[in-house]
């Protein structure tokens, strides 16, 4: 029997609790919602809808040198932003959920890789201070969970979950004490390492290797205060 | 019962969530992430009223129509996808064939590739007059479905869903209205793999402007 609720917020809080800040993306349409998200594209490389069935957001890392990528709260830049002018998650209570599909791992450069999650910055490569985001490198063969603490102390810890190119639902949340990543409803770990100490707002970033193209694709994402 | 999260309402967290879009058609302007196409004085507008969503309206001219679409950017899938539409048909009874049309649904190309919600003024290849109806589309050729319902220009909800295998007749279409199952179809299916929203209001040439009204659109892949 299908449940009914007055509301979707019913099906999240209870009518009794205050709602905290709450965001959700599709990433679906003719085009991505400008109003929202910003995207910061130095040099080549590419971040538009898919035209294929689940297909979601597409970021294409060319083979070439310098190609980051970054989509973030309203960063319509030409470089990082320090710190993005949005930043409505907190560092002590929050959590977010990606259906992400990442590209072969060595696609990534070692230093920087694809990210997804919390961070203050709108960084092309998941840089700056107070992070929480979800990732894959080159030269690491698992998914990692990244913190950065306040004042930009960075930890990239293993997960030990292979990393492959099927879709995933990846979920990470920060209480202040830990952080803790759970991968197709599965908890993985956590980690008390370099937390992050400031609010935070949205990055997805992608650094290809200069000589692979990266494809990394995403059709969801949900961010909430806890 | 709550969920601890938007995501975990439709899907448990073990399973990896599919394209799934939602517009409640609410704020100042429609939502840039839908192509929109007005010709011949058709408007798109935001509604200053309780409930009012979003209206599109023709102008009164015979080649006046409007469209909604993702810009042929398409996510859905044919195999298994499904579509909700809140919505309020204007188009008044005529007993002039092609007098103006409604249509919602999901298909590949809006007007000639799909399956849809169809209702028409006058009669329309093949549709009764002024019913509530599901039409699938292949390349221009249509198979329609009434469903005995007529038009009462009132709210409606409908849902249609799409399972099929590319061939004419392999799967079918199915039409939901507020509820209740009304009509299936399997000829005509789409060809094509892959589908997006569409939303589309025709003008005939009989001097009254048509309109379609839609507070809400839910598409999801199954």
């Amino acid at each position: 029997m299908t449940m009914t609720k007055d509301s979707i917020y019913e099906f999240i809080n209870a009518p009794t609790q205050v709602m905290k800040q709450h965001f959700v993306e599709d990433f679906t349409g003719d085009s991505l919602d400008s109003f929202v998200w910003g995207k910061i594209v130095p040099d080549s490389g590419t971040a538009v809808m898919s035209d294929l069935v689940d297909g979601g957001l597409v970021i294409t890392n060319p083979a070439a040198s310098g190609n980051a990528i970054c989509i973030a709260f309203n960063a319509n830049a030409t470089n990082n932003v320090s710190p993005m002018a949005v930043r409505q998650f907190s560092h002590s209570g929050s959590a977010f959920i990606v259906v992400e599909k990442f590209d072969t791992f060595s696609n990534y450069t070692n230093g920087d890789g694809a990210w997804s999650g919390f961070a203050a910055d709108a960084n092309l490569s998941a840089g700056g201070a107070n992070t929480c985001m979800v990732g894959v490198k080159g030269n690491n063969t698992d998914y990692r969970l990244q913190t950065t603490n306040g004042s930009g102390s960075q930890t990239r810890t293993a997960s030990g979950v292979t990393a492959d190119t099927n879709w995933h639902t990846y979920k990470a949340e920060t209480t202040g004490s830990l952080a803790s990543l759970t991968i197709d409803g599965i908890f993985i770990m956590t980690t008390t390492s370099t937390l992050p100490a400031a609010k935070m707002g949205i990055n997805i970033s992608a650094v290809g290797d200069s000589s692979n193209v990266a494809e990394t694709y995403i059709r969801y994402i949900e961010a909430w205060n806890t | 019962m709550t969920y601890g999260s938007v995501y975990e309402i439709t899907n448990p967290l073990t399973t990896v969530a599919k394209q799934h879009f939602v517009d409640w058609f609410s704020g100042n302007t429609l939502d840039p992430l839908w192509t929109n196409t007005n010709t011949n004085s058709g408007s798109t507008a935001m509604v200053n009223a309780i409930d009012g969503g979003i209206k599109l309206q023709t102008g009164t001219t015979n080649a006046s129509y409007v469209q909604m679409d993702f810009g042929n950017k398409r996510q859905f899938n044919r195999v298994g996808c499904n579509i909700v539409w809140v919505f309020k048909a204007g188009v008044p009874s005529n007993a002039t064939a092609n007098t103006g049309w409604n249509q919602l649904g999901i298909g590949s190309a809006n007007g000639n590739s799909g399956s849809i919600f169809f209702v028409t003024a006058g009669v329309h290849s093949g549709s009764t007059a002024h019913q509530f109806a599901l039409r699938t589309m292949r390349s221009e050729s249509f198979s329609t479905v009434d469903t005995t319902m007529a038009n009462d220009d009132k709210w409606h909800t409908t849902k249609v869903n799409n399972a099929s295998d590319g061939t004419a007749t392999g799967g079918s279409a199915t039409l939901w209205i507020d509820g209740i199952l009304r009509a299936t179809c399997s000829t005509n299916l789409q060809s094509s793999a892959l589908m997006q929203p569409i939303a589309y209001l025709g003008y005939g040439n009989d001097g009254v402007n048509k309109t379609l009204d839609i507070n809400y659109c839910e598409a999801w892949n199954t």
